[in-house]
């Protein structure tokens, strides 16, 4: 196996895993997902590339939660201000709370700010994957990011962090 | 971690998630495997392809990858802890506090409003003692199989999530009793058939 092609892969799906944990939120789930959609791909012949892998995965993961009827289909409020830039702020967190903060997320959430922090996307890629508008994804990752900010300084302040 | 931007927090927690090695390797020999194929064809050859040149070694090929595939599946086949995957997702679930889809204060008439569950919804006589009032229900899942996630509050009007869901091949292998998990009391029982499992604060 050439080393360098087994890397390629390996990154390949350590990303296409940490999208779908982001969608999950849960590993073993993110694990099977992975796997479902990296079949697929192999399947079709297709293109092992970052975009086809995590398009796969979306697909699968909107299927599985729509077999299970946990769709829950919410309004995604574009109004924001945008003066506010308080999601900059220093804050304490350590993984226990970021993995609980990050589970007060509703799917779509936790996905646009893996996309946008992570993955480096632009709003308007993001849009594209999502099917969102992008003013709508904009506002999608101002307002998850408050939240988990919320979030993390109400913990911080019960841990005596704040 | 310690004070930083929640941007570098996310980018920390989310390039510390990896699969498994032993899943990642799979996944990777899935790859190896569609290699050795002849190129263009697909790993799984479909029944519209037709391929006179080959056909005289496609046999070979997919007696090939069918041994290889099992091999890997009894290698590298998937042995997350069943006890421990299904108290990380309860309590998941019971963190998120998502609203009830049905409100009702008993189990018989949840149970006619969830009817999409594949199993009868049972009032659990392992707490019938312990006072708790019945305040709703949803629809979730434990392990992907559909459950049913009831919202209930003790006597001092703390919430616990009970959960319910029919018995799998998978959920009978998980260990029953009381645990801790992420602060919250857990406990996991069968009963009746189904598999229960129930979250709250530690007294």
């Amino acid at each position: 196996m050439p080393e360098e092609a087994s890397d390629t892969t390996k990154t390949l799906l350590i990303r296409g895993y940490r999208y779908a944990f982001s969608l999950t939120h849960d590993p073993a789930q993110a694990e099977d997902l992975l796997q479902d959609a990296w079949v697929a791909v192999l399947k079709a012949g297709g293109p092992r590339k970052r975009a086809y892998l995590f398009s796969a995965i979306r697909s699968r993961f909107l299927d599985q939660r729509r077999r299970e009827q946990l769709i829950v289909i919410e309004a995604l409020d574009e109004h924001d201000d945008p003066e506010d830039t308080s999601t900059e702020e220093i804050i304490f967190a350590d993984t226990q709370m970021l993995e609980k903060a990050l589970s007060t997320l509703r799917p779509l959430e936790r996905e646009t700010l893996l996309l946008s922090e992570i993955e480096g996307y632009t709003a308007q890629e993001i849009a594209s994957v999502t099917g969102h508008p992008r003013g709508t994804v904009l506002s999608l990752i101002h307002r998850s990011r408050k939240k988990l900010k919320q979030y993390l300084l109400s913990q911080a302040d019960k841990e005596g962090h704040g | 971690m310690a004070k930083r931007h929640i941007s570098t927090h996310l980018r920390e927690y989310y390039e510390a998630q990896q699969p498994s090695a032993k899943r990642l390797a799979h996944l990777v020999t899935m790859v190896e495997i569609a290699k050795m194929q002849a190129p263009g064809i697909p790993v799984i050859p479909t029944k519209t392809r037709t391929d006179h040149a080959s056909s005289g070694f496609r046999p070979v090929f997919v007696l090939f990858f069918a041994v290889t595939a099992a091999l890997a599946f009894f290698f590298f086949r998937p042995t997350h802890d069943v006890t421990q995957s299904v108290a990380k997702e309860i309590v998941l679930n019971h963190n998120k506090r998502l609203a009830v889809e049905f409100t009702s204060e008993n189990y018989a008439e949840l149970g006619a409003m969830m009817s999409k569950l594949d199993f009868s919804l049972l009032r659990p006589k392992q707490i019938e003692t312990q006072g708790f009032r019945v305040l709703g229900g949803r629809y979730c899942s434990i392990q992907g199989n559909l459950a049913a996630q009831i919202r209930l509050a003790d006597e001092t009007g703390r919430i616990h999530t009970l959960y319910q869901s029919a018995l799998t091949e998978d959920l009978k292998k998980l260990q029953t009793g009381d645990l801790e998990q992420d602060g919250l009391k857990l406990t996991l029982w069968r009963e009746g058939g189904l598999l229960f499992g129930l979250a709250g604060p530690i007294n």
